[in-house]
């Protein structure tokens, strides 16, 4: 019987992960609702933005590097952008086969540039060490993780929910025919939203670097548990992608405790379980992605 | 169109009855048994993407499983050969199955988001239960047992080239029936899901079922290709089941010109394994140019090697004929209707 | 014009009810359909005809009421098991299977191919119920000689016409048509008007049309919805002159040159 300690350790490890996956779902999933494009290359973007702050927090500080990396990550979704915009409209594999096709090519550059093997990264010196919370030490760093996750999570809700170009993704999603109608640039649009998802994406592989290392093969996963975690809370809803990844974290953070190797599994099962309950997954909207 | 093996596909045939002793020269049987097995798993994958028109990503988890289930019957059930490959056809239909229940109400991105998450899963699974698995070591020590063959005695199949003959023998049977297959009352049903999947539902059809049906068709087939190539390099292992490798089986239908052509997926899988070994001799970072091409193949050439010849030799005159045929009738023509028709199956 | 004793409706709504969002398109209808008649559904665009349509044939349900079927109850059946039954439809914006030739198209219809639709094996060809019933479809159509052009070549009048016959090959026990002579130019119009004609004969028919002309000469009811109720019901003279009707009707009326 596992004592508390180790539990709520556990639970907090779980919660901080499920955290991480709701940010990187929802990148996902923006792009996913707003474009009909299964973005492959989100995980190599958050392996990316971990690289990119690797090189650049010796020179700019890891506060600049958070910021920076991210609109570098961005900055690639744009271009990206302008490959998959020829396949809009045409059928949706398309779009999905050129992000697959870029995720290939920029996994390679990755190798290319940065070499093959695994970097540890530690944690900005101001964060380092275990925070005393009563019977247990929890790691400052994972805290920070947390809180900047809510932060950006917070913000993301912000703009969808109260700014008018949020408004407009979110109608966007549903019929671009509308938006264009209504005299907004679809093209924009579409570009600002690769952007934003992909930036978030960077965002996430930041702040996850210290926690599992960078290697070119880590935004593999990132991006796996992202598809779960969609298909779970569901496609345009905001709070699909959160409470999916939550749920997806916890899961895994829980059943480490109990079966280490089956975590994966487990997840699997939730995601079953979801689909048999919710075909939709628990908070999907009806949307132009199916029948 | 011959029933049974039309012209373009008896000169298939023959050229790959020859090709060994041209090939063995160069040491090259190897790549041409792998070339067959990938075109049984392309060609039966191609019935659910060129044909019906669905997306699914996650296939080479039903390539790779297959492996596990001949390994292990073969090693820890009834040894021998031909159950092992009854075994990895069976498990993974059974599977396919399985998965085909949740994904057979979907369709477009949707449908290849489950197809993904499943085929991810099954990979996760391997590395579970890697006492069974071998996990990253694969599943070793798998054999290939002498085939007997009433009237031609007994073929040892660790020679390569008999090996290669044994592989073309399931390559001809499933080439043959899945074109028997596409030609079939089923196969008009299918493509017809491909074109409007609302229509055909308006005409009566069930089509979850036909998906279902379908999606687990190219899984059998998926097993077949997959038993083999386990028995081809004596191991089950993970790699195919990764999704780089469900990518791969559908870059070869679609270089191809599986939307276009039955025979697509062949020359697919044949322009793609001789690419990757002339990009490998290239450069150690031949992933790169893999990524690239692949991006360049979406963006300019979507529809294919053979989608790309059809199109070059369609008569040139048929917008001549139709505008032609419009004024005679007082029509309009079909380009300049009012309202356009919905893209099938979207 | 009463019949001595109606015949049993072949296909009815009672108080049919349907609502997008806060949006009710429907609400509170109730139709009877009598065999082999006519009847064609009129009103202004938004409406609700093609809402209507799509309620009998099953691809969207009823927020509340019934629809009935040689008096069944098929509200809970999806749409093609009504396929089946014998509820076939034509699509205002043409929803044909461009690839497929003429004869591809009509044939994948027909009830004796659709019952061997999991026939892995014969030959779709070598099925000649189904290939027999085709081509006599093709013909009726007045599209003879067109079996292997490709849907997506032929003008557009010759894809109207196709896709009344796609669903003519169902045998249908009820033939629905939504708006079939839209986009069409005089000539093809005719053409239409003609063959709808024959059709009339013996078969169940419910139409949706903007054309007048057309209603007035080949229906032998007409139901008039306006803003998702029916405003108006009965034989085309009365509906003419109906006062309501012009009114809703202001502006959107269209006459073709009548014959």
């Amino acid at each position: 019987m596992p004592e508390a300690a180790e539990l709520v350790t556990h639970l907090l490890n779980g919660l901080v992960l499920g955290l991480l996956y709701a940010v990187v779902a929802l990148g996902f999933m923006l792009i996913l609702g707003t474009m009909e494009v299964i973005n492959f290359s989100h995980g190599v973007l958050f392996a990316l933005g971990g690289y990119f702050s690797l090189s650049l927090a010796p020179h700019v500080g890891w506060w600049a590097a958070l910021v920076l990396a991210p609109l570098l990550v961005g900055a690639i979704g744009l271009v990206l952008e302008l490959g998959v915009r020829r396949t809009y409209g045409r059928d949706p594999l398309f779009g999905l086969l050129f992000t697959f096709g870029a995720a290939l090519a920029l996994e390679e550059v990755i190798r290319i540039v940065w070499g093959a093997r695994g970097y540890t990264v530690s944690a900005p010196a101001f964060v380092a060490g275990p925070f005393h919370l009563g019977f247990l030490f929890y790691s400052k760093y994972r805290v920070l993780v947390a809180v900047l996750a809510v932060a950006l999570l917070g913000l993301v809700w912000w703009f969808l929910e109260r700014t008018p170009y949020g408004a407009i993704i979110k109608a966007g999603a549903h019929d671009g025919e509308m938006v264009r109608a209504l005299g907004i640039d679809l093209t924009r649009m579409r570009s600002l939203v690769f952007g934003l998802g992909t930036a978030m994406a960077g965002v996430a592989g930041v702040i996850a670097a210290p926690m599992w290392s960078l290697k070119p093969t880590v935004g593999a996963d990132a991006v796996m548990p992202a598809f779960i975690v969609v298909v779970i809370g569901g496609i345009g809803s905001f709070w699909g992608a959160v409470l999916g990844g939550l749920m997806v974290g916890l899961v895994s953070g829980l059943s480490n405790l109990v079966v280490p190797r089956g975590s994966i599994l487990v997840m699997y099962l939730l995601m079953t379980a979801v689909l048999l309950w919710r075909p939709r997954g628990l908070l999907g909207q009806k949307s132009i992605l199916e029948l | 169109m011959n029933r049974w093996v039309p012209l373009p596909m008896l000169g298939l045939f023959l050229l790959a009855a020859a090709l060994p002793s041209v090939l063995w020269m160069g040491g090259y049987t190897y790549l041409g048994t792998e070339v067959m097995i990938w075109a049984i798993f392309a060609l039966g994958y191609n019935l659910l993407l060129g044909y019906t028109g669905l997306p699914a990503f996650g296939h080479g988890a039903f390539f790779g499983m297959a492996g596990y289930f001949l390994g292990a019957t073969q090693k820890w059930l009834t040894g021998g050969l031909w159950l092992p490959l009854a075994a990895g056809v069976l498990g993974t239909m059974l599977c396919g199955g399985l998965v085909g229940l949740f994904v057979a109400r979907r369709r477009g991105i949707y449908f290849s988001l489950l197809t993904i998450a499943f085929g991810v899963m099954f990979w996760f699974l391997v590395f579970v239960l890697d006492a069974w698995t071998g996990g990253e070591d694969g599943l070793t020590g798998i054999q290939r047992l002498s085939v007997t063959v009433p009237g031609a005695g007994g073929l040892a199949l660790r020679d390569n080239v008999t090996f290669y003959y044994f592989v073309y023998a399931f390559f001809v049977a499933s080439t043959i029936v899945l074109w028997r297959i596409v030609n079939s009352p089923f196969g008009q049903v299918i493509r017809a899901i491909k074109q409007s999947e609302t229509r055909a539902r308006a005409l009566g059809y069930d089509t979850p079922r036909y998906k279902w049906a379908v999606f687990t068709l190219s899984c059998g087939f998926a097993g077949l290709a997959g038993g083999l190539y386990t028995l081809a390099r004596y191991g089950a292992f993970a790699e195919p089941m990764s999704l780089q490798q469900s990518g791969n089986v559908v870059l070869m239908c679609l270089i191809g010109g599986g939307f276009a052509s039955f025979y697509g997926p062949v020359l697919g899988v044949v322009v793609f394994l001789v690419l990757r070994d002339v990009l490998s001799t290239l450069t150690d970072h031949w992933m790169l140019l893999y990524g690239l091409l692949f991006m360049g193949i979406i963006l300019f050439l979507p529809e294919g090697i053979l989608g790309l010849i059809q199109r070059a030799r369609r008569p040139t005159r048929f917008h001549d004929t139709q505008a032609a045929e419009a004024a005679r009738t007082g029509d309009t023509p079909s380009g300049e209707a009012p309202g356009p028709a919905p893209r099938g199956g979207g | 014009m009463s019949a001595p004793a109606t015949p049993a409706p072949v296909l009815e709504t009672r108080g049919l009810r349907r609502a997008f969002g806060g949006h009710v398109v429907l609400s509170d209808v109730s139709l009877t359909f009598a065999p082999n008649r006519l009847s064609a559904i009129i009103g202004p665009n938004g409406a609700g005809k093609t809402t209507c349509f799509n309620l009998l044939t099953g691809f969207l349900a009823p927020d509340a009421g019934q629809i009935l079927f040689e008096g069944r109850d098929i509200t809970a059946l999806p749409p093609d098991r009504r396929a089946r039954l014998g509820i076939c439809r034509s699509f205002q914006v043409l929803n044909l299977f461009d690839d497929y030739t003429v004869l591809e198209n009509v044939r994948v219809a027909v009830p004796a191919m659709r019952r061997r639709g999991f026939d892995l094996w014969t030959p779709a060809g070598a099925v000649s119920e189904a290939e027999d019933r085709a081509a006599a479809i093709i013909r009726r159509v007045g599209l003879a000689g067109r079996e292997h052009v490709a849907a997506r070549f032929m003008s557009y009048g010759q894809r109207r016409l196709l896709e009344i016959g796609v669903a003519l090959a169902g045998e249908p026990a009820v033939l629905l048509m939504d708006e079939p002579t839209s986009g069409l130019g005089s000539r093809p119009m005719e053409t239409l008007r003609e063959l709808v004609q024959r059709l009339a004969e013996g078969l169940t028919i419910v139409v949706i049309e903007h054309d007048m002309s057309f209603v007035l000469s080949l229906s032998h009811h007409v139901v008039v919805l306006h803003r998702g109720t029916v405003i108006a019901e009965g034989p085309p003279a009365a509906i003419r002159d109906h006062a309501e009707v012009r009114e809703a009707y202001l502006g959107t009326l269209r006459y073709t040159r009548t014959a």
